[in-house]
């Protein structure tokens, strides 16, 4: 809980540009990644900012596809809050912004309705076309909830499908041909595949205080700042591949278009920071095996 | 024997011909059959009923009434928003028994209704009506595309309706991106084979953006027109 003169310290802060931890408005604060932390999962990764923590499992299963889409595979996303990680965690009100935050990562993975515009290759999770495709479920969990949530889950999420490694299927046709053929999983990781995941967004949320925009807000900042924030998922090359507005604050198109700028700028500089920490980590266990 | 639904049409494979779309729009064009009214449901505090084409939408305002204590306590106003689908709104008839479907189609309808609550609140005066709360009941009769952006429009007038005191009507709209076109009011089938989408609510007299979410990969300068277009077309619907 903070008192009306620390939200005015911390708005203040954002407005001159100089926050409470000494960081810049678009600074973020320092960030770590660590992948492969769930061993029954498929593919893991926890990723801390600052003091907020957070966790994405992926695992895989072979089921059917949807039948609109029978050449595709699914992917599904969850995000639960856990009560530990915050006072305002309890009840129904984690519920919710739980499926608000995997709403958002659907969007800013998956694209359209129709799941083409996205960044993942959903054709590349077909199985047998119309009857059997993976289902890839994105799990997150927050740990410590102080700010800028959506985007460590974001950043989670994107370090947790490169770490993904799905097993490889033998499709073996049955001895009857009315039947369905046979299924074979290779449990030997040497085999697995991995899914192309460079072209999946981060999030990079705005808020601002009296015109100034702000990045990487902590949670004493997110309950200072009344005006709305601006979720921008953005990728490698600086493409916006999402957007949601939250708060009850209207916003100037003007502001907006800033905001975006602002975005577009810092996103790839993430991605690319996420990259490094990755591929490092992947390079190592490659080595110690 | 698993079950094939019964589909009256495929769905077309080409969207435009000769610049046209399906329908005779043009790319920047609503949908023609617009129809608005409102005291449609009698025993509500304010009511509407929409139609954008195919896209048919009944707002319910009830209340302001007392806030529960279960819902914890609010100084100012609030709005709680409900969206629910007919059972023959869309082609896949609404899932009833089928457990994991039903609570696929449940988390669909609530991300709407989140979504609606986002685009109105800023609007309402909430400290018109402290410690209380006003219902948004929406039910769409027929999802045609755009059904959100449609929705929106709906409930604003639906608020007016009940008197519920308002900075501004809101107006929304969609934006599809298919391959490089950008179509203005998508129906479903548009919508189907969408890249990327984006939906603008705004408060078209004091020209504020009240909510905008965008999906899938976009340029700048494709989300710059996409919002501009928005934006500017708004202003006759309001």
């Amino acid at each position: 809980m903070t008192s009306k003169g620390q939200r005015r310290y911390a708005a203040q802060g954002i407005a001159l540009g100089c926050r409470a931890d000494g960081r810049a408005g678009k600074d973020y604060r320092p960030l770590q990644l660590e992948l492969a932390v769930v061993p029954q999962a498929n593919g893991s990764a926890r990723c801390l900012i600052g003091a907020s923590e957070v966790l994405v499992a992926v695992k895989v299963e072979v089921n059917v596809p949807e039948e609109d889409f029978p050449d595709q595979g699914v992917v599904h996303f969850s995000v639960e809050c856990s009560p530990c990680a915050s006072a305002a965690f309890q009840g129904r009100g984690a519920l919710d912004l739980g499926a608000d935050m995997a709403g958002n990562l659907r969007r800013s993975v998956l694209g359209g309705s129709a799941s083409m515009g996205g960044s993942l290759d959903l054709k590349a999770l077909c199985i047998i076309s119309g009857s059997r495709c993976w289902h890839v479920h994105v799990d997150g969990l927050v740990i410590n909830a102080d700010g800028s949530l959506l985007d460590a889950l974001s950043i989670a999420t994107r370090a947790a499908l490169t770490d993904l490694q799905i097993p490889r299927v033998d499709i073996s046709p049955s001895d009857d041909p009315e039947d369905e053929p046979e299924i074979e999983l290779d449990d030997d990781p040497e085999h697995a595949a991995s899914l192309d995941a460079s072209r999946i967004p981060v999030v990079v949320t705005l808020a601002e205080a009296e015109g100034r925009p702000a990045v990487d807000l902590t949670a004493d900042e997110e309950a200072s700042c009344p005006g709305p924030r601006v979720h921008v998922a953005v990728n490698g090359r600086g493409c916006i591949c999402g957007l949601h507005k939250q708060g009850n604050a209207p916003l100037q198109l003007e502001a907006l278009q800033e905001m975006l700028a602002l975005a577009q700028q810092l996103g790839p500089r993430l991605c690319k920071a996420v990259n490094a920490q990755c591929t490092a980590q992947l390079h190592g266990r490659r080595q110690h095996a | 024997m698993q079950s094939v639904p019964f589909h009256a049409a495929e769905r077309p494979l080409e969207l435009l011909s000769n610049g046209t779309r399906l329908d005779g729009r043009s790319l920047e064009e609503f949908r023609r059959g617009i129809f608005l009214s409102t005291r449609s449901v009698s025993q509500a505090s304010g009511s509407s009923y929409v139609e954008f084409d195919n896209t048919k939408v009944i707002v319910a305002i009830y209340g302001p009434r007392e806030g529960g204590h279960s819902e914890g306590l609010y100084e100012q106003g609030r709005l709680q928003c409900d969206v629910s689908f007919a059972a023959f709104a869309s082609r896949q008839r609404k899932q009833t028994g089928d457990r994991a479907k039903m609570s696929k189609q449940n988390a669909y309808e609530k991300e709407l209704a989140s979504q609606l609550c986002t685009a109105l609140t800023p609007a309402v005066q909430l400290a018109s009506f402290p410690k209380s709360v006003v219902d948004v009941c929406c039910v769409v009769l027929e999802s045609g595309g755009s059904d959100l952006a449609v929705a929106t429009c709906a409930a604003a007038l639906a608020l007016a309706d009940a008197g519920i005191e308002m900075l501004d009507l809101v107006a929304a709209c969609s934006v599809s991106r298919v391959g490089d076109q950008l179509l203005l009011d998508p129906t479903t089938d548009e919508a189907h084979r969408e890249g990327g989408n984006l939906m603008l609510a705004m408060m078209p007299t004091a020209n504020l953006v009240t909510s905008i979410m965008l999906a899938g990969e976009h340029t700048s300068a494709q989300a710059t027109e996409g919002y501009r277009l928005s934006s500017y077309l708004l202003q006759p619907l309001a």
